[in-house]
């Protein structure tokens, strides 16, 4: 079962396979083979669309109520999340790091300015970050464990946002 | 990730929710035919949660929330079991190949949470492994907001919800019963018994309310006594003092006071009173 990432409904569609085999790795948080959606012709895009309200199973079971763990592939120390966000929705990330690390965030949002990130650290306290450039910021992280990001729409009207988050520790 | 250490704090707080847990009147017939179904299916929770030492109602409730009763999706999670998850927990069951049976998916489910370690089934207890089941959440990022995955439909619930893994909307509300909700329901109108201590009768092993574990074997929680304090005669005397022209100091003594209350409510002195 996924969520169709245009439609909102969890649907059991299998024709999102066709874009990408590893469409909806965990909902919420979409791996890079998502990114190649953003490039797709409005044609499929409109085949995608319709085909998941042909097919809506209205699953109302939501989704666990734990951040998704930011996934660090093997020898890498970067990671990049894509995902939407609609109205007041805001994604949770977990990551660990270590003190004297060095945290980079780069954000990439549509519409451009309408997501931001905030960072806390494991002690709870708001995680300062610095601009290096529009779409940059970083911190040196304070302690050992994990640290929490939160993808929110700056503004909760409705609307829809999506997000391209690489986070970098190092 | 964001775990809950369980507290004697916590695990009052459980009680207190679960005790002044009411269901929304206009959902009362949808909570009643969903434990109906649970219900019917009895055995087959049984089959997979006796061999683990889990209550049968524990893993209903469950695939009310996680499949919506359905017997061809993945306890974990609602995926299908034609194939491994592919939501959290991804990738389950690791072993053997699918499609899978739902009780070899049922029990990997339970298994990876260890819930087949726990040995404490009393209600503070399972509500926290429910909650745990669906994550802390709401508890640790979200404290404005009891779990709907425990308390929707009931009085304890309004608004806010992980929509999906990860994602959190304080403005949308959840369409599912709670597992909490169920319980009560399932309390209130018998599906659970109970023993006298209040712990729930789980089914599993030779705990399955023979002998002297049911009420009407152990008779009446509270007897008349002179000397004994006990706590349920506090909460009787207190109860009693919300009648009108009933004033009782709240010592724990059923005494002849409190026999005598008991009489002007209900037309009967307390069992085990002499002038009865």
């Amino acid at each position: 079962m996924g969520r169709c990432h245009y439609s909102g409904y969890i649907t059991n569609c299998s024709f999102r396979f066709l874009i990408s085999e590893k469409w909806y790795e965990a909902r919420g948080a979409v791996e890079l083979e998502t990114l190649r959606l953003f490039n797709l012709s409005r044609w499929a895009l409109a085949l995608v669309i319709a085909l998941n309200f042909a097919i809506p199973q209205a699953y109302a079971q939501g989704g666990k109520a734990e951040p998704l763990r930011v996934q660090f592939r093997r020898g890498r120390s970067s990671a990049t999340i894509a995902g939407k966000l609609r109205g007041d929705q805001q994604a949770e990330y977990v990551a660990g790091g270590k003190k004297d690390q060095k945290l980079t965030i780069n954000l990439d949002a549509r519409p451009p300015g309408s997501i931001t990130v905030n960072v806390k650290t494991p002690d709870g306290a708001d995680l300062e970050l610095k601009p290096d450039s529009k779409q940059q910021w970083s911190a040196t992280l304070p302690g050992d464990g994990d640290y929490l990001l939160w993808v929110v729409r700056s503004s909760v009207k409705r609307g829809t946002s999506l997000y391209k988050l690489t986070v970098t520790i190092r | 990730m964001a775990s809950v250490a369980f507290s004697s704090t916590l695990g009052d707080e459980y009680q207190r929710l679960f005790d002044t847990c009411q269901i929304r009147p206009e959902r009362l017939q949808e909570v009643e035919s969903l434990i109906k179904n649970i219900t019917q299916n009895r055995n087959r929770y049984k089959a997979v949660g006796d061999p683990l030492g889990i209550p049968w109602y524990f893993i209903g409730v469950i695939h009310c929330l996680e499949a919506s009763l359905n017997f061809n999706k993945h306890l974990h999670n609602g995926d299908p079991l034609t194939a491994r998850t592919v939501q959290v927990p991804k990738g389950r069951p690791k072993t053997g190949e699918p499609p899978f049976t739902w009780e070899q998916s049922a029990t990997d489910a339970l298994q990876i949470k260890k819930l087949d370690q726990v040995t404490d089934w009393s209600f503070p207890a399972t509500l926290y492994r429910l909650e745990g089941y669906n994550g802390f959440g709401y508890r640790v990022f979200h404290p404005e907001v009891l779990s709907p995955y425990l308390w929707s439909y009931s009085s304890h619930y309004t608004k806010g919800k992980y929509v999906a893994d990860g994602t959190f909307s304080l403005t949308a509300v959840s369409k599912q019963c709670g597992a909490a909700a169920l319980l009560r329901r399932m309390a209130e109108i018998g599906t659970l018994q109970f023993k006298p201590d209040g712990m729930p009768i789980t089914g599993v092993g030779k705990d399955n309310g023979d002998g002297n574990t049911l009420f009407d074997k152990s008779g009446p929680l509270i007897r008349f006594s002179k000397k004994e304090r006990s706590p349920l005669v506090e909460e009787l005397q207190k109860i009693l003092n919300t009648f009108p022209g009933i004033f009782l100091k709240v010592d724990g003594i059923a005494g002849e006071k409190t026999s005598d209350a008991f009489k002007k409510v209900t037309g009967r002195f307390l069992v085990g009173d002499p002038r009865a």
